[in-house]
């Protein structure tokens, strides 16, 4: 099957790759910076280690016609919305990789909001993708645990060694000519997080302030407080009887006083 | 006396309900899809019921129509039903699910429970909506997934665990009493459609998982060199054979498996 892969991270390709009936024939993607690319890879670099052709998705999304022959397109993070008029150019589909259990959680930046939401579950979703943001029938669902001390960046690795499981499957259902089956529930849609939602309101109690902490961790920009008109972003915080006079930085919140224990360096906040 | 009517292609369910005297089974269908033996037909015969096949939702709800009134409908290995169709009998339509939901929803999930080394699952009774097996939970059972197992005895320990829940959950169901739980998260595998193949280069582990799916279905398929052959065991050795039906495999791992047809 006549494969693209759209997307920058590197962590499912090789999967893809491996995968005896997918013939990768071309990457859209671009270049990313150091930082993201420690973390989650590149699907540029893949392709130049691996000899298969890359182009960047402004040049993607203005070829008009589907490159390299291809019949399917598999998609993992990519940074823009795919038009009706190049979903059409794949007649096996494109198939999307979610990081939440859709319905719930659709929209761009799925797992850093299901740890500010505090949940203690996730999953990954398997799905064609249609003109709506994440709205396709779903190919295949796993649940994934959230432990109440873990960081997006261990949740991330979670759904993707799921996805890795579940990717020979779905490959499969997709040559069988699988249609999927209807997102079923509520639909919840987030917005793509910003910077301004990192910030600690006295508002919040110290579980959401733990749970904001752990959803933005390194390298995303952090959850953060004013001081004095200057953004501190914290990285972690301890939870104390009650403020000390001392040079360390207090949170007084709803239920409580955190102690801001680390805060992001001058070069970890250039990188984030 | 509440009134019960069968879908499906379970002939353990179907017998268990043939026998329930404190229900009438007042019909029964399978689907024009499902191989069913004469011994099903036998079967109705015995306890005065009418099993006819239908071909899709329109068939079905003619056939609830003329078994009416129908207090429930009971699903256990149909294709999807309708909402509206699923909506008729007074209480609706449940659906006996071999998994432990939520996890594995979908059309095949002993193939998927299999590959992903699970060591235990079990049987759902969920209510029927517009989802796939995404209706509250009515009753569920667990049952252990042994290295021994393949599909065939899975679909044994399911049908058991299947019999055993209705009968210890159908009279609540039927009285309105059981206790309704949310199905959500979980799970969902795409179905099984085609015979599985063995290529060289795959895992020794996923190959040896992927022969204990296909036990009910002659196996998987191998290109050796004379063609496409049927497989469905793994021997220790290449020599202790005839050569021509062992046929060497070689894994990711580097190890070669000898693979050969037991019937």
């Amino acid at each position: 099957m006549r494969t693209v892969f759209l997307g920058n991270d590197d962590t499912l390709i090789g999967h893809l790759d491996a995968l005896p009936t997918i013939d990768l024939v071309g990457i859209v993607a671009e270049e990313r910076s150091e930082v993201d690319e420690r973390y989650f890879g590149s699907a540029l670099e893949y392709g130049r280690a691996n000899g298969i052709p890359v182009i960047s998705p402004s040049a993607f999304h203005g070829l008009g016609k589907v490159p390299w022959n291809a019949e399917f397109a598999f998609c993992q993070g990519y940074c823009r919305k795919i038009p009706k008029s190049i979903l059409d150019w794949f007649p096996r589909g494109i198939v999307n990789f979610h990081q939440s259990l859709l319905p719930d959680l659709a929209g761009r930046h799925p797992l850093n909001w299901a740890i500010v939401r505090g949940d203690e579950q996730t999953g990954v979703t398997l799905h064609y993708m249609a003109e709506d943001f994440d709205a396709g029938p779903i190919l295949a669902q796993e649940e994934v645990a959230i432990s109440v001390t873990a960081t997006v960046i261990e949740v991330y690795r979670s759904t993707i060694l799921a996805g890795q499981r579940l990717l020979p499957q779905v490959v499969q259902a997709v040559q069988d000519g699988s249609r999927g089956v209807p997102q079923v529930g509520e639909r919840r849609y987030y917005s793509p997080r910003s910077f301004a939602d990192g910030e600690i309101h006295p508002g919040h109690t110290c579980r959401q302030v733990f749970d904001l902490i752990r959803a933005l961790v390194y390298p995303y920009p952090g959850a953060w407080v004013k001081v004095g008109g200057e953004i501190v972003v914290v990285d972690s915080v301890r939870r104390v009887e009650a403020e000390r006079a001392d040079d360390s930085l207090y949170l007084k919140q709803q239920d409580g006083v955190l102690e801001v224990t680390s805060v992001r360096g001058r070069e970890e906040l250039a990188g984030s | 006396m509440k009134r019960v009517f069968f879908a499906g292609s379970n002939k353990a369910v179907f017998s268990y309900l043939c026998r329930r005297e404190d229900i009438r089974l007042v019909g029964a269908v399978v689907h024009a899809s499902s191989a069913i033996g004469d011994d099903w037909f036998d079967e109705a015969k015995r306890f005065g019921i009418e099993l006819s096949e239908v071909g899709n939702d329109r068939e079905l709800e003619k056939r609830l129509n003329e078994s009416a009134p129908v207090d429930l409908g009971v699903c256990a290995g149909f294709e999807m039903i309708g909402v509206e169709v699923a909506s008729i009998p007074e209480m609706g339509f449940v659906n006996i699910h071999p998994s432990y939901l939520p996890w594995y929803r979908g059309a095949n999930p002993f193939f998927h429970v299999i590959m992903n080394g699970e060591t235990w699952s079990g049987v759902t009774i969920h209510e029927i909506d517009a989802g796939v097996d995404s209706g509250l939970i009515l009753g569920q059972r667990k049952f252990e997934v042994l290295v021994g197992d393949d599909i065939c005895s899975l679909i044994e320990k399911a049908n058991e665990a299947a019999v055993e829940l209705l009968a210890s959950h159908l009279s609540a169901i039927l009285d309105g009493t059981i206790e309704k739980k949310a199905n959500q998260g979980g799970s969902y595998y795409p179905p099984i459609r085609k015979r599985q193949r063995i290529e060289p280069g795959m895992g020794e582990e996923y190959i040896r998982r992927l022969l204990r799916t296909q036990t009910c279905y002659g196996g998987c398929l191998f290109a050796s060199e004379s063609g496409d052959v049927e497989v469905d065991a793994i021997v220790e050795s290449g020599g202790r054979d005839k050569p021509s039906r062992v046929f060497p495999v070689e894994t990711a791992e580097g190890s070669v498996l000898y693979l050969t047809f037991l019937g």
